[in-house]
């Protein structure tokens, strides 16, 4: 049910915010000088680096996403057209590209500074994500569509590339504090510079929150105690999502060369609704993520040449800090309950090297190489359980005990090793006209190769307009859950298992009927296929086990709607809304749980000289359920987030407040059908945040 | 271990918050800084031009924040309080101001609107060099051989004196035409429109609030550009945006910078002043698309020596 006070809410906001602030004779002058507001904010930031290839893609700035009052990248993110950030039974986020969901997410290709950060174990960015902050953030590209050609594997539904601020973004020294609900806090000390021809810059995030307490009505507990008649479950109860934070941000740069070192560490993270959907208020997680890359770029080694090539270390792990509960004390005969602690550690090694050379007329080729060595390097597991053959019932194993390194672990340790070229040109075939052309040849050690194409032709069609075609093809390379997993009956690993692959055609238009009117629409269609799913081998027998399987295809189509217009100098309204309608090639059904229609209205007004009032209206609407899921569709549901801000640049204090959810709704994604009432996210909460520049 | 690294966390924050208030306290230079108070979207150029004065100047300076409504006595209270030498006016509203304390102190001027002199005060124009726009143009679109300029014997008539030379130096025939008002200015265009060569004709527009009006007037000829494929460059930094070939805006750390090495002359015993020059430091903008519809080749080296490139989306 989609609420209407949201909606109302925002209409009387837009009706109080259409008369502009009148301004000053010295603003007026500024104005004459500079063009507009936004180009005062461009010409004082940093430039930004162009896209490697056409694509259909969003770039949100740190000044966008401050405007916006986004605390976490999740937020920022969710207000791309055909992206809704859905969550997974660990409260994971689930960063759904036009009809794209699985349940790792793995088809999303997450990149920090151009590092890919998917992990080996299953695919995603780590199960123990905790949320990624936003003040070292300097901008977030996300591309919709395939981008295989230039990053390879997995960037499949979406490449969402984060880049973290410089010395120049950061500028000085900034130090804030913010505080919320669910005893959230937060404090950041960012400082960039330039010493003895060093440009450093530096980023210490802190938080800590006991995260949303909504309740889970029913689990998978609820389920079982239903059909053995026991009272195991915890249900009704609240999701467990508190966690500790750091992340750490070091950035050294000198000439040609710049030099990253970050940490991501994630503690005391609560394990959302539990591991096997049964709630768990005491498991524990932690995960440290460390990433070291040293980059060069030289633009000037020879005439027409562009030379850059990344070494980059990125070493992430899970681990459990206190015992998890697969199901609770009293479960199937556990007075316990059933305890399963896996824990993964796993490190990358990469280097890529690319030569851009625009001597040849019309045309700007770029050739690169690279290799990557991933490395599961440990796999720790503690469990009291075990299965007997074909069935997915633990049996007891007489207390807690230690399984690495032996045959009973739930996953073997291996190594992947990736080596990859890829050529690209850029054709100018008139002076309206450009043809880029793409191709790139994998060969991974364990599944073999894979050869994908991209093609993008851009037309100028006017002054105020611009007409892409884009097609391209792109893969998922499997994850090691699917092809070394073991001795979890609902999780067998096959290591015959292809790459998935997507087919995607699209058309973009770009359209200014204004100076400050911005339309662009994209058209898609793809084609997914191989998926790979955990399913039964054999329906027919009596082995229940699910070993993973290239199975099925789904195909789907969309549209993508973008409206963004400077009403007037105070007022900035940004509009867009996606359509898409997939199926599953083999039931015929709607592709389930991604919204078939999203809508996202943002309106910053600028309603007094140094203060500012953000709304975000988000509508997510038609999740349809799996196959063979019986209960009723996913509720719609619409939230208004609010956000006002004071600041004064040049003293370099700036305050603000912020409410989401404003009306309270009761939102929720979708769970499988061990969970009856989906997953409900946070009703509304607030934040208070203080800042400093100097 | 983590709690202990949260207090680590939490203490260097709030030690640098307590300290922040000292700062101040610590600048005793005898340079000034004088800006006016605007909507915070515009203190981005102020906050950039101040932390260039600081860096040359190598410690905090006072400033004083003009108000909108501001009573000069106060000002010169200040000024006086301070015992302030030399101030840095940052902004039209701040020369104004200064300009009628009538020499009580020396005065560098970075205003907005400020008319390039050769005499009479010490400052920077933000009108960038005509000099710094026809070397971009004779790199970008070495077949041009005529620029036209249509402006205002009020707002540029020195700048354009300068522009002749420049354009003579540069290999370029400039033809300025001044206008009395934006409908004199409008019937000029619509004359250049009917008789130019594209091959061989560009058109400036300079800062001038009485010939080159930002909206209709300058979509339309963008429109007429964009058909009939000539050139048009600008002195204004959004017009790159919109679809001109290039502009030049100011670079405002190193104009800070500029100024507070002027300011340093001026505290001299014998510092006589220096006029009001042009602005030399400048970024500039390139529209990349447009240059694509000219037909002109760009080389990388070309399109790096640009600061921004537009259109910004992809």
């Amino acid at each position: 049910m989609l609420g209407y006070v949201p909606l109302l809410f925002f209409v009387s906001f837009l009706s109080a915010a259409v008369q502009a602030v009148e301004y000053s004779r010295e603003e007026q002058d500024l104005l004459l000088l500079y063009g507009d507001e936004e180009m005062i904010t461009i010409a004082t930031g940093e430039q930004q680096p162009l896209s490697k290839a056409p694509a259909v893609a969003n770039v949100i700035t740190a000044e966008q996403i401050r405007r916006m009052g986004a605390t976490d990248l999740d937020e920022v993110l969710e207000s791309v057209p055909g992206l809704h950030v859905s969550r997974s039974a660990s409260y994971s986020p689930l960063y759904l590209f036009r009809g794209i969901a699985s349940s790792f997410n793995a088809e999303v290709l997450m990149l920090i500074n151009g590092v890919p950060i998917n992990t080996l174990f299953v695919g995603d960015r780590n199960q123990v994500w905790g949320g990624m902050p936003v003040q070292a953030i300097a901008r977030v590209e996300v591309i919709r569509g395939p981008g295989a050609a230039i990053y390879g594997a997995d960037a499949f539904a979406g490449v969402i590339n984060v880049i973290t601020k410089n010395a120049a973004d950061i500028n000085g020294t900034e130090v804030g504090l913010r505080y919320g609900s669910f005893a959230s806090q937060e404090v950041w000390l960012l400082h960039g510079s330039e010493w003895a021809g060093w440009q450093w810059a530096f980023a210490l995030e802190g938080s800590r929150t006991d995260g949303a307490n909504s309740i889970i009505e029913q689990d998978a507990q609820s389920g079982l105690d239903q059909l053995l008649g026991s009272q195991a479950s915890l249900a009704p109860g609240p999701v467990n999502l508190q966690r500790n934070n750091v992340d750490l941000r070091l950035e050294l740069g000198r000439g040609n060369f710049v030099a990253r070192l970050g940490l991501q560490r994630r503690t005391n993270s609560g394990v959302g609704v539990g591991v096997a959907s049964a709630l768990d208020p005491n498991g524990r997680l932690g995960s440290d993520r460390w990433n070291l890359d040293l980059n060069y770029h030289n633009v000037s080694l020879a005439e027409d040449w562009d030379i850059s090539s990344q070494l980059s270390f990125y070493d992430t792990s899970q681990v459990v800090e206190q015992n998890l509960h697969l199901f609770p004390a009293g479960s199937l005969g556990f007075q316990e309950g059933v305890i399963g602690n896996p824990e993964v550690f796993e490190r990358h090694l990469r280097g890529t090297v690319s030569a851009s050379y625009a001597g040849f007329f019309s045309h700007r080729i770029r050739l690169g190489l690279g290799y990557a060595v991933s490395d599961l390097y440990r796999v720790n597991e503690t469990k009291n359980f075990t299965f007997s053959a074909g069935s997915p019932l633990p049996m007891p194993l007489g207390g807690v005990q230690d399984v690495s390194d032996s045959d009973a672990v739930f996953l073997s340790e291996g190594k992947r090793k990736n080596a990859y070229v890829f050529l690209q040109d850029i054709w100018k075939l008139a002076n309206d006209w450009e043809l880029t052309s793409g191709v790139r040849l994998d060969d991974y050690s364990d599944f073999g190769q894979t050869v994908n194409p991209r093609l993008a032709l851009v037309w100028s069609m006017g002054q105020n307009s611009t007409l892409k075609l884009l097609h391209g093809q792109a893969f998922r390379a499997p994850a090691f859950v699917e092809t070394q997993g073991r001795n979890n009956p609902v999780a067998l690993g096959n290591a015959d298992l292809k790459p998935e692959t997507i087919q995607t055609t699209e058309l973009a238009f770009e359209y200014y009927p204004q100076e400050r009117l911005r339309l662009s629409t994209s058209l898609f269609r793809y084609v997914w296929q191989d998926i790979i799913r955990f399913e039964t081998v054999d329906p027919s027998s009596a082995d229940l086990s699910k070993r993973a399987q290239n199975s099925g295809s789904q195909s789907g189509a969309g549209l993508e709607f973008e409206i963004d217009w400077r009403v007037n100098s105070d007022l900035h309204l940004m509009l867009n809304s996606a359509y898409q309608y997939s199926h599953d090639e083999r039931s015929g059904q709607s592709a389930a749980n991604a919204p078939n229609h999203q809508l996202y209205l943002q309106a910053n007004w600028h309603f007094h000289p140094a203060w500012s009032l953000n709304s975000r209206l988000n509508l997510v609407m038609s999740r349809a359920r799996e196959t063979g899921d019986l209960r009723e569709e996913v509720a719609d549901y619409s939230t208004l987030d609010v956000s006002v801000r004071r600041r004064s640049v040049v003293a370099g204090w700036a305050v603000a407040v912020g409410v989401r959810n404003l009306s309270d709704t009761d939102r929720r994604e979708p769970s499988s059908a061990e969970i009856p009432n989906d997953l409900p996210l946070s009703g509304r909460n607030a934040f208070a945040e203080l800042s400093y520049t100097f | 271990m983590l709690i202990a690294l949260r207090k680590v966390v939490y203490g260097v924050g709030f030690l640098i918050l307590a300290l922040m208030p000292l700062q101040p306290v610590l600048a005793q230079q005898p340079v000034a800084v004088v800006y006016p108070q605007v909507d915070e979207r515009f203190q981005f150029i102020f906050a950039e031009m101040l932390k260039g004065i600081e860096s040359v100047m190598g410690e905090p300076v006072r400033s004083y924040v003009l108000p909108a409504e501001y009573q000069l006595d106060d000002l010169d209270h200040w000024l006086d309080v301070q015992d302030i030498d030399t101030v840095i006016a940052l902004g039209g509203s701040s020369s104004r101001a200064l300009a009628q304390l009538n020499g009580l102190v020396r005065v560098v001027y970075g205003g907005t609107d400020l008319s390039v002199s050769r005499g009479g005060s010490t400052g920077i124009s933000l009108m960038p060099d005509p000099k710094l726009l026809f070397e971009r143009l004779r790199s970008l679109a070495p077949e041009i051989e005529t620029v036209t300029v249509i402006y205002s014997m009020e707002n540029n008539a020195c700048l354009i004196e300068k522009a002749q030379q420049e354009a003579r130096d540069s290999g370029l025939t400039l033809e300025a035409i001044p206008a009395g008002s934006m409908k004199e200015a409008a019937g000029y265009y619509r004359r250049w429109l009917k008789q130019l060569d594209v091959k061989k004709d560009a058109l400036w527009l300079p800062m001038d609030r009485i010939t080159v009006d930002q909206s209709r007037h300058f979509s339309n000829l963008l429109s007429q550009a964009w058909e009939r494929e000539f050139v048009i460059f600008s002195s204004t930094s959004v017009h790159a945006k919109r679809g001109a070939l290039f502009s030049l805006y100011a670079d405002h750390n190193a104009l800070g910078k500029s100024l507070a090495r002027m300011a340093r002359r001026q505290l001299q015993q014998d510092a006589g002043d220096e006029g009001i020059r042009p602005l030399l430091e400048v970024k500039s903008a390139l529209n990349r698309r447009t240059a694509d519809h000219l037909g002109l080749r760009l080389v990388p080296r070309q399109i790096r020596s640009f600061d921004l490139l537009f259109p910004r989306r992809y």
